[in-house]
């Protein structure tokens, strides 16, 4: 049932998001043949950059919409007027999640693609292979430096980074569910919830910073310093590995927060 | 769907592969600035620009050709690309006709062309190398040009080592405040060394000198007073050729 959740979740995001790829793309290549006619010129200038600003802002806006229209679809779909349909269908809540995330999460990584393959078409010709040679220059000495450790470094940054957007998108999911519990000013509440877990995170920043400070006063950083000095490779591995772990575990507990509301509160418009 | 996809994907490899055929300014300008060196660890040959240059063995100097215009180059080893030269390469500069390579950060060394390599390592053990002497100064009817340069002939040049073959007069026994001014350009023959530090300065009062701005610094420039004859033809080189 997931399965079939998530073809019609791709749908959706094909029919909206599509043609604001095809504009990126397109504004690459405007980007990229503006370059035809490069001269000394101001006004060369003036057009050139405006184009290249023209793309940054498109891309930023691609990928903008992209988490944004996952989000106001979750909302939409399970929450307002349509949730009467979505929650009539065979499909427990857990599947509805699931689908949602999975599919906010493949379109997240198909706005990345299409605005790599916007720089690439922006670059094409000597500068892209340039840009290549410079990248693959850098990961050959940072294999150099890290050795066998670099592969693993670079599949836990890719983890970290799903993790990532599925960890957002599932806190805001939490927050609408708990927005929804409200009689009135539902996305009011919505906001509320996050600022209140922006708060939980704010103080329990704070809190580690004291005990830091702590630790520093009696002699415990140093302690860590040292052992940082001499395992260089280990340590960013525990620290990535616990950022993942912490990650996903916060994420686990807005899956829960969506799901028991969904399940136990479901309060439709 | 899929045909409309399947036709877009078509136009956008097509175009791309037409747009490849633009080149960059940028990336142009950036190749002009990078040079390689021999090896890895052998640094007693850079490629820039299609030529070979040498090692002269000798660091750099004051008075080495970077005090007259010139710009920068990077230089790496042979497999850093060219977009990364400006962050890991070791910074140099190169004279305006490129006949030198000049690095003075990590590298300390002075290498020159190959066409020029002989003569310009004779230079370095020479006592005096200069062998030419040139006036820069201001084209009043073209002046947007910039600074120009005059070469002396064999005359003129005579007068300006004959003049500074006299015993010179310290900053503190005479008045320092002076008019018109030009300066003076000594250059060895491959223009490896050049020396700019001698002006030729007119006093408001009556009067023209060579000043050795050399002390400067310390207070103590010297002044190579013209006299008779000497100071009438080091006037009018003056006058033909302003500051």
């Amino acid at each position: 049932m997931v399965k079939k959740l998530l073809k019609y979740e791709l749908y959706a995001y094909t029919r909206t998001l599509l043609p604001v790829y095809a504009i990126l793309l397109g504004i690459s290549v405007l980007c990229r043949f503006v370059q035809f006619f490069e001269n000394d010129h101001v006004s060369y200038g003036i057009v050139f950059w405006s184009s290249v600003i023209a793309l940054i802002i498109t891309v930023v806006a691609c990928i903008g919409m992209t988490v944004g229209y996952g989000i106001v679809r979750f909302y939409k779909n399970l929450f307002s007027s349509e949730g009467y349909l979505s929650f009539t269908l065979p499909v427990t809540p857990t599947a509805h999640l699931i689908a949602k995330t999975a599919g906010q999460f493949i379109f997240c990584a198909a706005a990345v693609a299409v605005s790599l393959v916007a720089a690439s078409i922006a670059t094409a010709g000597e500068v892209l292979v340039e840009v290549l040679r410079a990248g693959f220059w850098l990961v050959g000495e940072l294999f150099e430096i890290c050795e066998g450790n670099t592969v693993f470094y670079i599949l836990e940054v890719l983890l970290l980074l799903a993790v990532a957007v599925i960890y957002f998108y599932l806190m805001c999911c939490a927050c609408i569910a708990i927005g929804q519990t409200a009689k009135k000013n539902r996305i009011l509440k919505a906001f509320g919830a996050y600022f209140v877990w922006y708060l939980i995170t704010q103080i329990v920043g704070t809190v580690a910073i004291i005990i830091f400070a702590v630790f520093g006063e009696i002699g415990l950083l140093d302690a860590i310093a040292q052992v940082i000095a001499d395992y260089p490779f280990a340590f960013v591995h525990v620290a990535m590995v616990g950022g993942l772990l912490l990650a996903s575990a916060v994420s686990a507990m807005f899956f829960f927060i969506a799901h028991r509301i969904m399940s136990r509160r479901l309060n439709l418009e | 769907m899929k045909k409309t996809i399947k036709r877009l994907a078509a136009v956008l490899v097509l175009l791309s592969l037409v747009l490849c055929l633009a080149g960059c300014g940028a990336l142009d300008k950036k190749r002009e600035e990078h040079g390689v060196f021999a090896g890895e660890t052998d640094h007693s040959t850079i490629t820039f620009r299609g030529e070979t240059y040498r090692s002269l063995g000798i660091e750099g100097s004051e008075h080495m050709f970077y005090k007259d215009y010139s710009s920068r180059v990077y230089i790496t080893t042979p497999d850093v690309p060219v977009l990364l030269a400006s962050s890991v390469g070791q910074y140099g500069m190169t004279d305006l006709e490129t006949k030198f390579i000049l690095l003075y950060r990590e590298i300390n060394a002075v290498y020159a062309r190959e066409d020029i390599y002989e003569a310009a390592l004779a230079e370095t053990q020479m006592e005096d190398p200069y062998t030419c002497i040139r006036i820069q100064y201001l084209d009043g009817e073209n002046s947007g040009k910039g600074w120009q340069y005059h070469t002396l002939d064999d005359e003129e040049e005579a007068l300006v080592r004959r003049i500074l073959a006299e015993k010179p007069l310290k900053e503190g026994d005479i008045k320092v405040y002076y008019g018109k001014s030009g300066t003076l350009l000594f250059e060895s023959e491959t223009g490896l060394y050049t020396d700019n530090s001698y002006e030729i300065v007119e006093f408001p009062e009556g009067g023209i000198a060579i000043r050795d701005c050399n002390y400067y610094d310390n207070g103590d420039a010297e002044y190579y007073i013209a006299k008779g004859e000497d100071a009438e033809q080091l006037a009018a080189l003056l006058k033909k050729y302003p500051g």
